[in-house]
């Protein structure tokens, strides 16, 4: 008879939760695991349980872990483990890249392709947006911007008589909009470091830079904190 | 290194430290997915575990690694953890995503075998609730319980854990897990037989 109620009550449970409405604002993994973990406050676990019992999706979440073989102990294939590592560098190097591609001429810089926003008298305007104006020609003095996380980057290249360049990276704290401090600001061409600076004020100047392609890193402590690949023809 | 400085620092994309994720937590995370899919009843083959496994890996680096950005470890909350829970999650998804696809002859094709139950569980009850007063003063019944108790109910009736199950989750004994099953359906037929049904009424 006991079966029997249970069975009752199970199907007059779920009738009842398929008529609530769907639930919105699900708790996010961070809730789930110390609601899990006994490490929510009151308040939050009982909001987590009343969600849990109106929302189907979250409930499966959470039950699922209880059914899971705690001892499973499967290798990753080599094969995927090396195609997540090559995955991983790739995105993460797309997403963290200033990219500046120039040619100097005798008294101009042309911009051939960047990823930043150049400033034009008091103006950021993307590159692409300059191109559909047909400007690419700068006089010898070129600004170009971009944003990678918390850092703001701002790269001025100096002409010099359309042989060499010089560049001065500036960077800034997008929050606080104060110089970004304890930062190594290197130059490197093929992999081999020419120049490097503790750039405590948050700026470095490279003076007389032949045409190249050129890699200038930026790294905070041991973190690399973003990169400037640079390409400079004539 | 604690985990949130950790996960700042591949968030930034420093080399060393995803050399050291990936030597950390891949493994964790591909048991977690292998697991999920074999409990939910999916035997895949090796290559479809893959594919989970590495679209669980894009949408943590994706958009500057918005999705791992997330992690801040509030309340001691571990990465491995979180990241247990991260596969749980994305896992259950990619099957919710894939399950109107499915045909009930996957298994002849060689791919999925679907084993989800097809059949209607609640048909018995249909019968044994054969009208709707009867249904809806269950319905109110349940409504009355606290919802430390709905959700008692919630993993026992509607998730269909185990009691010892229950006891892991609930972090009680197991003692305490028998005592309150007990008493949330003595609850229930005490409020039901109040609204003038009886338990033999569910025939």
């Amino acid at each position: 008879m006991l079966e029997r109620f249970e069975e009752a009550v199970r199907g007059v449970y779920r009738r009842r939760k398929a008529s609530f409405p769907a639930e919105a604002n699900h708790p996010d993994e961070e809730d789930l695991v110390c609601f899990m973990e006994g490490k929510s406050c009151m308040k939050e676990a009982r909001q987590i349980m009343e969600h849990i019992t109106k929302c189907d999706l979250c409930s499966e979440r959470l039950s699922t872990q209880f059914r899971i073989e705690p001892h499973l102990s499967k290798d990753v294939p080599v094969s995927l483990l090396k195609k997540i590592e090559s995955m991983v560098s790739s995105e993460i190097q797309k997403e963290n890249v200033f990219g500046i591609f120039l040619r100097l001429k005798e008294k101009a810089i042309e911009i051939i392709r960047t990823n930043g926003d150049v400033l034009v008298g008091q103006e950021l305007v993307p590159a692409p947006l300059l191109r559909s104006r047909q400007i690419s020609d700068f006089s010898e003095e070129l600004s170009i911007i971009k944003d990678l996380k918390d850092l703001r980057i701002l790269a001025k290249i100096d002409n010099r008589g359309g042989r060499v360049f010089s560049l001065a990276v500036n960077i800034l704290n997008k929050r606080s909009q104060k110089n970004g401090r304890e930062l190594r600001i290197s130059l490197l061409k093929e992999g081999r470091e020419l120049e490097s600076y503790a750039a405590d004020s948050g700026s470095s100047v490279f003076d007389n830079i032949p045409p190249g392609v050129y890699r200038i890193e930026i790294s905070r402590g041991m973190c690399l904190a973003a990169l400037l690949d640079m390409r400079v023809q004539i | 290194m604690d985990d949130l400085r950790f996960v700042q620092a591949c968030v930034s994309g420093d080399k060393k430290s995803w050399n050291e994720f990936l030597l950390r937590y891949s493994r964790l995370i591909y048991n977690y997915i292998y697991s999920v899919l074999h409990i939910k009843g999916f035997t895949f083959a090796a290559e479809q575990v893959e594919d989970v496994f590495q679209e669980l890996f894009y949408s943590l680096i994706k958009d500057n690694c918005r999705k791992l950005s997330t992690y801040r470890g509030r309340n001691g909350c571990t990465l491995a953890s979180w990241l247990r829970q991260v596969a749980i999650n994305f896992t259950i998804d990619y099957l919710r995503k894939l399950k109107p696809a499915l045909s009930i002859d996957a298994e002849r094709e060689g791919g999925l075998v679907f084993k989800d139950a097809l059949v209607d569980v609640s048909a018995d009850t249909e019968k044994l609730l054969n009208d709707s007063d009867r249904r809806q003063a269950l319905s109110d019944c349940i409504g009355f319980l606290s919802s430390s108790e709905q959700y008692f109910l919630e993993l026992f009736l509607n998730q269909g854990l185990n009691l010892e199950q229950i006891r892991e989750c609930l972090k009680i004994n197991r003692g305490a897990v028998d005592m309150r099953k007990v008493r949330i359906f003595r609850k229930l037929q005490d409020c039901f037989s109040r609204k003038g049904f009886q338990l033999d009424s569910l025939r």
